[in-house]
């Protein structure tokens, strides 16, 4: 009789125990979560649907396209085959184009599971793919953007030397005009190249 | 013996079902953490395609003032 009274004190203290620590640990990870976290969890719901209804439509899209093009690929083959024989298009072909159909069908299956599955990780890789993909066309009009600055560095430089020459040659008003386009060009180079190191300092 | 066996069941499954619920804790926590850095990359995004655009911009009008040198 003790032992079963001490067996079942036993389970009640290691029940306790193990719903506390594990209510514990819970309110530890959700801690991020503020209180009215019910209306932010369904905003976060709400938002992540659309997003995986985007990529589903996009990765469909780029499927059929797919799709089209391989059906295209095989009637053209289809045609080439043609030449050698018609019982190879027959019998081939259609096969062929079923397989095709069949492949990319439980390819598009396979990645709505995915997308299911995998809290938002997909999203996650299109968006640093994205970010990727901006910071190369950043890169590019850095790359640009400095090049100009040295081109028009010369230019001015050019245009300055040409003017203290004709100067003599020209009415003062043409002069003003001039030098006030140099001043110009010059205000504005130095603009572009402030905006370019500030641009190199956020692509870092 | 039959009253010990019960509880010992019933022990099990409410561990398991706090188990269960953790990890649904988790995975949601998870999810927001993603959440979270998706918004903060379509952010960065943003910013990068507004420089982009401004500097972009910025070439073409030098260009067109050093047409006019």
């Amino acid at each position: 009789m003790k032992n079963k009274i001490f067996t079942l004190v036993l389970m009640g203290v290691f029940a306790l125990f193990s719903t506390s620590s594990f209510a514990q640990s819970g309110e530890s990870q959700s801690g991020a979560v503020p209180k009215s976290g019910n209306e932010v969890v369904k905003k976060v719901k709400k938002e992540k649907v659309d997003q995986e209804r985007k990529i589903v439509k996009s990765n469909k899209k780029a499927i059929e396209k797919d799709v089209d093009k391989k059906v295209k690929d095989i009637k053209k083959e289809g045609e080439n085959t043609l030449s050698d024989g018609d019982n190879v298009i027959k019998k081939g072909a259609p096969d062929k184009l079923d397989k095709e159909k069949n492949k990319v069908k439980s390819d598009l299956k396979e990645k709505k599971e995915n997308i299911k599955n995998d809290f938002g990780q997909e999203t996650a890789k299109l968006a640093r793919a994205k970010e990727m993909e901006k910071k190369k066309q950043l890169k590019a009009s850095l790359k640009s953007g400095n090049t100009k600055v040295v081109q028009a560095k010369d230019r001015i430089k050019e245009a300055k030397e040409k003017l203290s020459l004709e100067k003599k040659n020209m009415t003062e008003e043409a002069y003003n005009e001039k030098a006030s386009k140099i001043e110009k060009a010059e205000l504005y180079v130095k603009k572009l190249e402030d905006k370019l190191s500030s641009a190199g300092a956020v692509k870092q | 013996m039959k009253k010990s066996i019960f509880i010992g069941i019933l022990v099990a499954l409410v561990s398991l079902s706090c188990v269960d619920d953790s990890k649904k804790k988790e995975e949601e926590q998870k999810k927001l953490e993603l959440q979270k850095e998706i918004k903060a990359i379509d952010s960065t995004v943003v910013e990068l395609e507004k420089i982009n655009e401004d500097i972009l911009k910025s070439t073409e009008e030098l260009d067109e003032l050093l047409k006019d040198l």
